[in-house]
């Protein structure tokens, strides 16, 4: 079942959903709209490969002025919000007014698992040049009851507070799953995170 | 409701969910971390017609990987055969994959149930991309449903790889 937006702020209210910062005017009537954070990494044009680690880039703080993106590229941005919940699964889209802007801001890849509780990384692509600015409401999340018994995530961008590139090259290379972190620290929901939005 | 990857464990063995191979290391908190077949399939032609069937090439993804061109569309498929009766799937890019850029369905990520094969995937990189056969690509979700259920008999059940598109035979 997918939750309403008063369900999302009574679940928060009570420690299962973490939003953080909350704003009550951004529910929606079943999600709550997340705001664009302020960094930003610009994927240049080598070639990645499934296997290797990628070159890491610094991400730049978009200005006051927003930050034009380009069309043909890649950007990993970043939720204001901290958002996750270890009783529900949820779910991140573009909002309507972001979409019919031509900008794409995840790619095929819309789920949250129970227990990732995160700052979110968005893979951002747009069809027409377009300015960004942080702070802009970009995207929605929603939450979804889970059917059976919850198992924690415990994956390699578990605490992750920051846009942070892809870690796929931690698979082996014969193609079964990384061994998961044991013990990795999960932050529970409506626990206090530090490293909040500025 | 969607699945915990507990259930998920728990139908797959009890025969409500069908994932062959099955590898218990590959269950998520909420999927199943689903691997890519060594066939690709590509369109011939730069014009590509709705109504006509499109003609397509093969390509096989060596052992060593094959780099996939930016903005351009393979077909590709699961090396397992998925699906269920009981469930309805949708599928998703693992995070770590959609990181690198590359899309695997556009905007089609609803299965039906009663579908059992391997699953077509859009590969679409939006940035060049070195691809693996049995890499993990992908995740499959599985949700409760309500209401009676009508099994898919359409025209890709029992897919065995990649599949063009069959639309030109909803046109007469």
């Amino acid at each position: 079942m997918l939750l309403t937006g008063p369900e999302i702020v009574r679940q928060r209210h009570s420690g299962a959903i973490a939003i953080e910062p909350f704003h009550p005017e951004q529910v929606e009537q079943n999600s709550y709209g997340f705001r664009l954070g302020h960094r930003l990494v610009e994927c240049e044009t080598e070639v990645f490969d499934a296997r290797r680690p990628l070159r890491e880039r610094e991400p730049t703080n978009i200005p006051a002025a927003g930050v034009v993106l380009q069309p043909d590229r890649l950007y990993l941005g970043e939720t204001l919000e901290i958002i996750g919940s270890d009783r529900y699964a949820c779910e991140l889209y573009g909002t309507l007014s972001v979409a019919a802007l031509g900008v794409w801001i995840q790619v095929s890849a819309p789920l949250g698992h129970t227990g990732a509780i995160v700052r979110w990384t968005l893979e951002i692509r747009v069809c027409k040049p377009i300015r960004l600015h942080a702070g802009m409401l970009i995207g929605k999340v929603a939450f979804w009851g889970v059917n059976g018994e919850v198992m924690p995530y415990r994956g390699r961008y578990a605490n992750s507070v920051a846009v942070t590139q892809s870690r796929l090259y931690r698979d082996p290379a014969d193609g079964a799953t990384e061994v998961r972190q044991a013990g990795a620290m999960i932050p529970r929901a409506g626990a206090m995170i530090p490293e909040l939005a500025r | 409701m969607i699945l915990s990857g507990k259930q998920i464990m728990l139908e797959q063995r009890a025969g409500r969910i069908i994932i062959d191979p099955f590898d218990e290391t590959a269950v998520n908190p909420n999927s199943y971390n689903f691997t890519l077949s060594d066939t690709l399939i590509v369109y011939a032609s730069e014009l590509l017609d709705a109504s006509t069937e499109n003609r397509t090439e093969e390509l096989r993804i060596p052992a060593d990987g094959l780099q996939l061109k930016a903005n351009r569309l393979y077909l590709a498929a699961t090396r397992e055969v998925m699906g269920s009766e009981h469930y309805a799937p949708t599928f998703a890019a693992r995070s770590s994959v959609a990181r690198l850029g590359l899309f695997i369905n556009l905007s089609a990520p609803l299965g039906d149930v009663g579908f059992i094969g391997r699953w077509t995937l859009q590969l679409y990189p939006t940035h060049d991309v070195i691809v693996y056969p049995g890499m993990q690509i992908g995740q499959m979700m599985w949700w409760k449903t309500l209401g009676d259920v009508a099994l898919y008999n359409g025209k890709y059940q029992h897919a065995d790889g990649p599949r063009a598109s069959m639309l030109y035979r909803s046109f007469s």
